[in-house]
C-alpha cells in the first residue's frame, strides 16, 4: 500500500494527539486496536528486540502505576506487593495510549521513504526550505556521527574512562569531541550549499494528490477522530 | 562575542547546516538518553530520573542558540533534533515532535526576553530551565494516571533544575566553535 509521506506524517501526528487527549478507556482501546496490529505488521522489519524492549518498558509503567495509583480493592496479593484495582486501570490506560502512539509511528516508519518525506515537507507541506535543508543535513550525517561516536567511546575506554558518558561532565567531554568534528563537516556542507545557490533556489510547489493508500489512511483517521470527539461530547 | 548590538535575522546556508549538525548530534543523544533515563529511574525513582536526565532532552535549544546566535535558532534546534529523534524509530513516536515543539518555544523565550542580544551561560541555563515545566505538563497530559497533584510540583522543580544544569553544559559544549 503506497501512501504519500504527507498523509503518513499527518496520520501519525494526528493519532498521537488523539491518544494524548483521550481519557476514555474505550476510545483508547479503539485507537490501539486500529493502530497497533497494522503498525506491528508494517513495522515487523524492526526486529524482535524492538518489540521486546517495548514490553520491558511496559513493566516499568506497571511499577509506576503501582507506585502512584494503587487504590481500591486488592486484585493481587503477593507478599509485600499488593496490586489494587486503581493500579491495574491506570496501567491499562497508559498501555493502550502508548500502544496506539507506537502503532501510528510504526505505520509511518513502515510506509514512509525518508527522501520522499523531505521532498513532501518542502513542496507539499510548505515547511521553510532552510529548515528542511537542516533536517536533510542532520539525517545524512547520522551514519557518520554513529561512526565518530563509536570511535570516541573506544578512545575513552582506552584512556581508562568509563565507556558510556553517564555523568554530566563526561557527557560534556563526549559531546565537545563529537561536535568539534561534526561542526567542521557542517561548515563545509553549508559553504558548498551556498556556492551551489541554495538561497537562490526556487521552491517547486507540488499539489497534494491522494492515492488509494492515502484515502484508506484518511478514512481510518476520520473514524478515530469521530470516535474521540463523540466520547468527549456524549 | 556574547553580546550583539543588533540581532542578525537572515540565516545563511552555514547556519542551516550547523542546525542540521546540532539536530543529528542531539537526535542521537536523545535516543541514547532513553536507556540512561530508565536506568536512573530504576535506581532513583521518577524525581531522581528527572533531575539527572531530563535536561538532556532540553540541550538542543541552548546548544543551537549558542552556536548560531540568531532569532529562532533555539526553537529550530530543539524541533529539528526532535524530528530526527522521531524519524530514527523510538517508542515515543510522534510524541517526541510534540514535546520538541513545545520545549523549543519555551526555550526560545530565554533569548527573546533579552532581545536576542545576549547568548551567554545565563541565557543557556534559562533556556534549559524554561523547557522543564513545559515537558512535565506534557507528561501530565500523556500520563495523567501516573502523575499526582502532589508529585507534579516536585517533578516541575526537578525538570527545571535539570534543564538549567544541562543548559549550562550545552553552553560549555558550544565553546568548541571558536
Amino acid at each position: 500500500m503506497k501512501s504519500d509521506p504527507t498523509t503518513l506524517f499527518i496520520y501519525a501526528l494526528s493519532v498521537t494527539v488523539l491518544s494524548m487527549v483521550s481519557r476514555d478507556p474505550r476510545v483508547l482501546l479503539a485507537l490501539a486496536l486500529l493502530n497497533l496490529p497494522l503498525g506491528t505488521y508494517l513495522g515487523r522489519k524492526r526486529g524482535v528486540i524492538f518489540f521486546l524492549l517495548y514490553f520491558l518498558g511496559l513493566f516499568g509503567i506497571f511499577l509506576n502505576s503501582v507506585a502512584f495509583s494503587n487504590q481500591g480493592t486488592a486484585v493481587l496479593d503477593v507478599g509485600p506487593l499488593v496490586v489494587r484495582e486503581g493500579a491495574v486501570k491506570a496501567f491499562l490506560r497508559v498501555f493502550l495510549r502508548l500502544s496506539s502512539i507506537l502503532g501510528a509511528a510504526l505505520i509511518f516508519y513502515g510506509l514512509a521513504d525518508i527522501r520522499e518525506l523531505l521532498d513532501a515537507l518542502e513542496c507539499t507541506m510548505r515547511i521553510p526550505r532552510g529548515f528542511v535543508f537542516s533536517l536533510a543535513v542532520g539525517l545524512r550525517m547520522l551514519a557518520l556521527l554513529q561512526r565518530d561516536a563509536g570511535e570516541i567511546l573506544e578512545m575513552r575506554a582506552q584512556r581508562g574512562h568509563s565507556r558510556r558518558p553517564l555523568t554530566p561532565g563526561s557527557l560534556s567531554s563526549f559531546l565537545r569531541t563529537l561536535l568539534s568534528v561534526a561542526l567542521e563537516r557542517g561548515l563545509w556542507i553549508g559553504v558548498a550549499a551556498e556556492l551551489r545557490g541554495l538561497s537562490l533556489r526556487e521552491r517547486r510547489p507540488r499539489p497534494y494528490r491522494p492515492g488509494l493508500g492515502d484515502v484508506v489512511l484518511l478514512v481510518l483517521l476520520a473514524l478515530q477522530l469521530t470516535i474521540t470527539i463523540l466520547s468527549m461530547v456524549c | 562575542m556574547l553580546v550583539q548590538t543588533v540581532p542578525e535575522l537572515r540565516y545563511s546556508a552555514v547556519d542551516y547546516a550547523i542546525l542540521g549538525v546540532v539536530a543529528a548530534v542531539m537526535g542521537v543523544v536523545f535516543v541514547v538518553a532513553w536507556d540512561f533515563y530508565y536506568l536512573v529511574k530504576a535506581l532513583l525513582g521518577p524525581i531522581g530520573a528527572r533531575v539527572f536526565t531530563y535536561g538532556i532532552w532540553f540541550m538542543a535549544a541552548p546548544l543551537a542558540a549558542s552556536l548560531v546566535r540568531k532569532p529562532l535558532s533555539a526553537f529550530s534546534g530543539e524541533v529539528l533534533a526532535a524530528l530526527v529523534e522521531t524519524i530514527i524509530p523510538t517508542y515515543g513516536g510522534y510524541t517526541n515532535l510534540i514535546y520538541g515543539v513545545a520545549q523549543g518555544l519555551a526555550s526560545e523565550l530565554a533569548y527573546l526576553i533579552f532581545g536576542y542580544r545576549r547568548w551567554g551561560p545565563l541565557q543557556a541555563a534559562l533556556s534549559g530551565a524554561l523547557a522543564g515545566p513545559v515537558a512535565v505538563t506534557l507528561d501530565q497530559i500523556l500520563f495523567p494516571e501516573l502523575i499526582t497533584a502532589k508529585t507534579f510540583a516536585a517533578l516541575v522543580l526537578a525538570a527545571t533544575a535539570s534543564g538549567a544544569l544541562y543548559g549550562l553544559i550545552a553552553y560549555g559544549v558550544s565553546r568548541v566553535r571558536k
